[in-house]
């Protein structure tokens, strides 16, 4: 494969559906890092990975993976990545025994021996069946897989929701080993913040179709602040100056996206630190700049 | 493809080892059926006797007629789509020719091994019956086959589009029972009158006995299953690669 710099590049990307529009979304995932795609549910995360994927069409807009064409390069593209979803997509009569057998036919570089010792580590048992599994074992099973083919790409849609916080943290702990070896990158896409927070290098927001904000994450969540100040000091704050505000009786939460900006122009007010969870839901109703 | 062919195995083996069974169990019935008449308490009742000799051929339609409604079996394909396994395939390098070429090899197999079931089975009941097994019997076997052949590989296109309409299929397995029934009980019940005869030639049977479709029909049903093979092959890559998974 040649030499490149972003694992996934998206430019202008379009995807029209009845009441849901995918507007012209523009994201790159670098090499060696792990993006977190954040967005409420309906938002478009999965649309977009589907489109990554090829398995929806495209209206307008390009995709490229590994410097590629997703569509003109196609087989080529997915025989160095691995999908995972939120469901298991195998029969729930086969046991991981059996699954390996099926993989070692699908994928070229698939390591029998790799994928024993991920069942080995999540404690996953190999002659029962699937159909037996709970979620979070399913979810384990999925990942096993991915990881087994050497897979220079990961695109996990949602694949820690729905576990409890000692899998996900399991789970997560895997993907940082993974990325030791800077030519791999993972997707993640997900609602879940705090997954995202804890090992993401990028972050972008998407919400109804477009993209709020894409870049570093430290950086994002360190240019992001929240104003908590008086009614009063709050009439005082130039609307264009925020992202939206929060007012309760006791006072208002108002959210700023460059901190340094806006210490200099209300230095009477204190901008606290923030978070990912918090930067969403704030840019969520941006549209309507002030509720309760 | 052959750990495809592998999974598709797991995924049926159960229906397809019962019907094997059955077959089994249904050659043993017959043998103590004859055995009775011969020798048993039934030989001493002509009445019961004559009528079950008339009505024992029977027999002969069962096990094909279970096996043929197997084929028709494409159950696991529309399930290999709700459980996600075929949008996973689509994630993959593996061409859409592969898993519809996949598809179709896994039914051949199906229907090459149902096949020498029904000719292994015919020739036990043959053989029970002190007579040999005779071209034409293999022959209208085969036809049968070919027929319902054809029928499960445009049922591959149709599961390949993910319809799961229940009224469809009753139709479908239907259609495939009276044509059965139609083409089965007439034809071999007709042979065995005529086979009794020493002078016997299979081949003027089928030029005085039928229409000049029927006069080939054999041919008319292999070259039915290849068609419909061919078009289904086509047809499902088609509806691969151009349907949506969302």
């Amino acid at each position: 494969m040649n030499e490149y710099t972003n694992a996934i590049e998206i430019k202008d990307l379009t995807k029209k559906y009845d009441g849901f529009l995918l507007d012209s979304i523009s994201f790159n995932v670098p090499k060696g890092s792990i993006m977190g795609f954040i967005g409420q549910n309906g938002a478009g995360k999965t649309t977009t990975i589907r489109l990554l994927l090829n398995l929806i069409r495209k209206d307008s807009g390009s995709i490229k993976m590994f410097g590629l064409d997703n569509i003109e390069n196609e087989k080529e593209i997915k025989s160095h990545i691995s999908a995972v979803f939120d469901e298991l997509p195998f029969h729930e009569i086969l046991n991981a025994n059996q699954l390996s057998t099926i993989l070692g036919g699908i994928f070229d570089g698939w390591n029998k021996n790799t994928f024993f010792n991920y069942l080995d580590r999540f404690a996953l048992p190999r002659k029962k069946r699937f159909g037996e599994f709970s979620k979070g074992m399913k979810m384990k099973l999925q990942i096993a897989s991915a990881l087994s083919h050497g897979a220079r790409l990961l695109i996990m849609d949602e694949a820690t929701t729905g576990l409890d916080p000692v899998v996900r943290n399991e789970i997560l702990d895997i993907f940082l080993e993974y990325l030791q070896d800077e030519n791999n990158s993972i997707l993640l896409s997900s609602h879940i913040t705090t997954d995202i927070e804890k090992i993401a290098d990028c972050v972008t927001f998407i919400e109804k179709g477009r993209i709020l904000l894409s870049g570093n994450k430290d950086e994002t969540v360190e240019n992001h602040g929240v104003i908590k100040c008086t009614k009063a000091q709050y009439k005082d704050i130039d609307p264009d100056d925020y992202i939206s505000a929060r007012l309760s009786d006791f006072g208002a939460e108002v959210m700023v996206s460059n901190k340094k900006k806006t210490a200099e122009k209300y230095s009477g007010l204190t901008i606290d630190n923030t978070s990912l969870e918090e930067i969403m839901l704030f840019y969520v109703r941006r549209e309507r700049k002030v509720w309760k | 493809m052959k750990t495809l062919i592998y999974k598709d195995w797991l995924q049926t083996r159960k229906l397809y080892l019962s019907l094997l069974l059955f077959s089994a169990l249904t050659a043993v019935l017959f043998l103590l059926v004859r055995i009775s008449m011969n020798c048993g308490n039934l030989a001493d009742n002509e009445e019961v006797r004559l009528s079950l000799e008339r009505n024992i051929y029977i027999f002969r339609y069962i096990p094909p007629f279970v096996l043929m409604l197997a084929l028709l079996e494409n159950s696991y394909i529309i399930k290999e789509s709700e459980c996600g396994f075929l949008r996973f395939m689509r994630t993959t390098s593996v061409r859409e020719e592969t898993i519809v070429a996949e598809k179709m090899l896994y039914k051949l197999i199906i229907l090459s091994a149902a096949f020498v079931i029904s000719v292994i089975y015919n020739a036990f009941l043959c053989i029970a019956d002190g007579k040999p097994l005779t071209l034409h019997i293999i022959a209208n076997i085969a036809s049968i086959f070919f027929l319902i052949s054809g029928l499960s590989f445009y049922d591959i296109v149709m599961s390949f589009g993910f319809r799961k309409n229940q009224t469809v299929l009753m139709i479908k397995t239907s259609a495939a029972v009276v044509l059965y029934l139609v083409w089965g009980i007439f034809t071999f019940k007709r042979l065995d009158e005529l086979s009794e005869n020493p002078d016997f030639d299979i081949l003027d049977f089928f030029r005085s006995e039928y229409s000049l479709i029927l006069n080939n029909a054999f041919l008319f049903m292999l070259l039915f299953a290849a068609l419909s093979a061919a078009a289904g092959y086509f047809l499902s890559v088609r509806i691969l690669r151009r349907r949506e998974m969302p």
